[in-house]
């Protein structure tokens, strides 16, 4: 596989993050993606943001 | 069971119950129903509360299948309005330099679960999706409170699961930004 198909930026990391919190994201992507956070702070901090949402969202309203 | 005090309790449980119908359903009509049929139920069925989970949390989970059961009934017609004309949004693409990279740094939240036991971070949670386009809101209330599949949401609305990844996408990073500027992740980390 080429390198530049594996290097994603910031934007495209960010929106496979969201698409893996709704299952869509297909392995290739997977890849893609977990290759990106290993080298970058600030989708890893939006990573666990995300996540954070998420687990607010689950308890909203109780 | 002290069937007095949970009815009391169910009665104060009432203006949450609103606030959260309201962020979903976007309709103050619909959100009054929503909460009153929920308040019925929950009256009808208190014996069978069992006192093991949080009340509210029994309730809400009575309020997830009423709203659900409204979307049913109504079909369609509770279908995003604005999806089709749905383009850009710069809001959202301008986080981002040309390159790809962000333009500004996300700042440390600090432990999650610090966050999470802080009533004030729902209180901002919710505000921010009540300034979510309506169309983004109901999308992402749809997936992340109700819990309902991604393809099963793109189907009830009739789109395409491009556009509804697009939108929860935007919805995403939106509600992350809005977060951001209300007080989450300063340096103190509280």
């Amino acid at each position: 596989m080429k390198r530049g198909r594996l290097l994603i930026p910031c934007s495209e990391a960010h929106r496979l993050l969201s698409d893996r919190l709704d299952g869509t994201l297909p392995p290739s992507g997977g890849w893609r993606l977990r290759l990106h956070l290993l080298f970058c702070d600030a989708c890893s901090r939006v990573e666990r943001q995300l996540d954070l949402i998420r687990s607010a969202m689950r308890r909203l309203g109780s | 069971m002290d069937t007095a005090r949970i009815d009391r309790e169910l009665a104060a449980l009432r203006p949450q119950l609103l606030r959260v119908a309201r962020l979903q359903l976007r309709n103050d009509a619909w959100a009054e129903d929503a909460v009153s049929e929920t308040l019925i139920a929950a009256l009808e069925g208190r014996e069978r509360f069992g006192g093991q989970s949080q009340l509210s949390t029994w309730v809400v989970g009575i309020l997830k299948h009423k709203i659900i059961d409204q979307f049913r009934r109504a079909g369609r017609e509770v279908s995003v309005d604005a999806i089709s004309q749905d383009s850009g949004d710069d809001e959202v693409e301008n986080l981002f330099r040309a390159d790809g990279h962000r333009v500004s740094h996300p700042l440390d939240w600090g432990d999650p679960e610090t966050s999470l036991a802080r009533v004030q971070f729902f209180d901002v949670l919710q505000a921010c999706i009540e300034r979510l386009p309506a169309h983004l809101a109901r999308i992402f209330m749809m997936r992340e409170w109700l819990e309902i599949e991604i393809v099963d949401i793109c189907k009830e609305l009739g789109i395409t699961a491009t556009n509804c990844s697009v939108m929860m996408f935007r919805a995403r990073m939106r509600l992350r930004e809005c977060l951001e500027t209300n007080g989450f992740g300063q340096e103190s980390g509280t």
